[in-house]
C-alpha cells in the first residue's frame, strides 16, 4: 500500500500546485481511473498515463485495486467503482475481470435515461453530497468508468461556535462562522519552512482515524504553494517546529505565542480560531490533460486502449465533482470522478508525426517522473511554472 | 522534529524545561499559543495511519455567521 499511497499523494501534490481559487479535489478519486486506463493503454497514451499515476502500467491495475480496497476498509470512508458500457462494446475479459466494480451497467440508446441511472449511483455512493455525474454520458459514448469517494469524521474535540471578524486581509469586515477551541495538545500546531515560504499547519483529529490539516501560508504565497508545502509537511519531507518549541511573539503565519498572567499554574494552551467552510467544485480534468496523462488519449483520430477493447477507444471527457464541509462537530467530503470513452477512429499509429508533436506538449511530465522517485522530489517539482499547463 | 508515541508530551516537556519558560512560570506568567485562520487557507483530509490524502482544497469563501448547511440535515 505504501507505494500506492506515495503515488497518489504525488498526484495530489501536483494537482495542488495548480490551485488558484477556492476549490476541493480528490486525487484519490482520479488515480484508480488513470491506473485502469494505463493498464489497458498502448503507445504514447500508455507512457503518459504511466507517468501520471507514477507507477508502471503493468502494476497500475493492481495498485488501483489495492487502493479501492484500502479506501473501503478505512472507517468513515466509502469508495466504489462503476462501469457502464454501450451494448455493442466488447471489453477484453482480462481487463474487465480486474475491475472491482460496485456497479456494472449498460448505456442505453437514450442518453437522458443513462444519465439518470449514473446520477443516482453518484448520489447513493456519496450519501447525497454529489448528486450528479461530473460529465454526462454524451450520445455516442461507448464507456463510462467512474469512482465515488465519501468520507466523514467527527472531531475528537469539537469546536465552540463563535463570531470571527478578521481585522485584516481579504476577509476584513466580514462576519464569519468562527470555530474556536482551546487545548493542551501543543503538537497539533506546527510551523514549517518550505522553499516557497513559511506555513502553519493545524492538525484537527477525527475520532475514526481521519484527520484534517489546515494550512495557512505566509502572506504573498500563492494557494498552490501553500497547499504543496502542506503536503510536504504531512509527508515529513519538511522540518517542522511544533507548538512547544515556538518562540515568543509572531511565531508563524497566523500564530502568536504570548505570556499571560495567571493566578493558577495553568498548563500551556493552544487556542485555535478558524471559520467553518463548505466548498464545492467541478473540474474538467482535460483542462489539465498534461497533469493527468490524458493528452494523447484524447486524440480521437485513433484508438489508444487495445487492452480494454478491440474497438478503438479514446477519452472523450473526464471530470470530477467534489464537496467538502468543515463544521464545529466534524468534517465530511465526497468526490465523484468519471472518464467517458468515445470512439477512437482507426487502429493506433504510434509513430504518426502528429503524435510526436503532441508528446512535446507534455513537458511537465519531465519533472513529474522525477517527482515519484523519493520524497525530496516535491522540491524538484517546484521549478515548474504552474502556468505551463494553462498555456497549452 | 521527532514524531512518535511521545509526540504529545515531548514539546510540552521541552517548553517546561526551557529556562525562560520556567522563570515566567515562577512569576505567574504562562505562555499561550494562539492560531487564527483569518485569511484564505488550504486543507488536507487524510487517513492518519497511511497518510493517504483523501481530499484537498482551498478556502476562499468561508461560511458567514451563523449558518451551517448541515444544520437542516439532522
Amino acid at each position: 500500500m505504501n507505494d500506492t499511497v506515495r503515488a497518489v499523494n504525488a498526484l495530489t501534490a501536483r494537482w495542488a500546485r495548480q490551485t488558484r481559487q477556492g476549490t476541493v479535489f480528490s486525487a484519490a478519486g482520479v488515480w484508480p481511473l488513470l491506473a485502469f486506463l494505463a493498464d489497458g493503454a498502448a503507445g504514447p497514451a500508455r507512457d503518459e498515463l504511466t507517468r501520471a499515476v507514477g507507477m508502471q502500467a503493468d502494476q497500475a491495475a493492481a495498485g488501483a485495486r489495492e487502493l479501492l480496497a484500502g479506501l473501503d476498509s478505512m472507517p468513515g470512508v466509502g469508495a466504489a467503482l462503476g462501469l457502464w458500457t454501450d451494448r455493442t462494446l466488447e471489453l477484453r475479459e482480462q481487463w474487465a475481470a480486474g475491475l472491482p466494480t460496485d456497479a456494472l451497467g449498460v448505456l442505453g440508446a437514450d442518453p437522458a435515461a443513462s444519465q439518470e441511472a449514473l446520477d443516482a449511483w453518484a448520489a447513493k455512493r456519496t450519501e447525497g453530497l454529489v448528486e450528479r455525474m461530473p460529465v454526462p454520458p454524451a450520445e455516442g459514448a461507448r464507456m463510462v468508468l467512474a469512482t465515488a469517494l465519501a468520507l466523514r469524521t467527527d472531531w475528537q474535540q469539537p469546536f465552540r461556535e463563535t463570531v470571527l471578524r478578521p481585522g485584516s486581509g481579504p476577509w476584513q469586515g466580514r462576519t464569519l462562522a468562527g470555530l474556536h477551541r482551546s487545548s493542551v495538545r501543543l503538537d497539533r500546531i506546527g510551523v514549517a519552512a518550505g522553499p516557497d515560504g513559511h506555513v502553519t499547519t493545524l492538525k484537527v483529529l477525527g475520532d475514526n482515524g481521519l484527520d484534517v490539516h489546515l494550512v495557512l501560508g505566509a502572506e504573498g504565497m500563492a494557494p498552490g504553494q501553500v497547499l504543496h508545502t502542506g503536503i510536504g509537511v504531512l509527508e515529513r519531507a519538511l522540518p517542522v517546529t511544533t507548538g512547544g518549541q515556538l518562540p515568543y511573539g509572531p511565531a508563524g503565519p497566523g500564530v502568536v505565542v504570548e505570556r499571560q498572567p495567571s493566578v493558577d499554574p495553568d498548563p500551556i494552551r493552544l487556542d485555535v480560531t478558524t471559520p467553518g467552510f463548505a466548498v464545492r467544485a467541478d473540474h474538467d480534468l482535460l483542462q489539465l490533460h498534461g497533469l493527468f496523462g490524458l493528452s494523447t488519449a484524447t486524440d480521437a483520430r485513433e484508438g489508444h486502449f487495445p487492452g480494454i477493447s478491440a474497438a478503438p477507444l479514446a477519452v472523450g471527457a473526464a471530470g470530477q465533482s467534489a464537496v467538502a464541509e468543515f463544521g464545529p462537530r466534524g468534517f465530511r467530503a465526497a468526490a465523484v470522478t468519471a472518464v467517458v470513452a468515445a470512439p477512437g477512429g482507426g487502429p493506433p499509429q504510434y509513430r504518426h508525426e502528429s503524435t510526436v508533436v503532441r508528446a512535446a506538449f507534455d513537458r511537465p511530465f519531465g519533472f513529474l517522473a522525477v517527482h515519484r522517485e523519493s520524497r525530496l522530489v516535491l522540491a524538484a517539482g517546484w521549478v515548474a511554472e504552474p502556468t505551463v499547463v494553462g498555456q497549452l | 522534529m521527532r514524531v512518535g508515541k511521545a509526540a504529545g508530551v515531548w514539546p510540552l516537556l521541552a517548553f517546561l524545561t526551557d529556562g525562560r519558560t520556567a522563570r515566567d512560570a515562577a512569576q505567574g506568567h504562562f505562555p499561550r499559543i494562539s492560531a487564527a485562520f483569518a485569511r484564505p487557507f488550504g486543507f488536507l483530509a487524510l487517513h492518519r495511519h497511511s497518510r493517504l490524502v483523501l481530499a484537498a482544497g482551498w478556502v476562499m469563501d468561508p461560511l458567514p455567521f451563523p449558518a451551517y448547511p448541515w444544520e437542516h440535515d439532522e
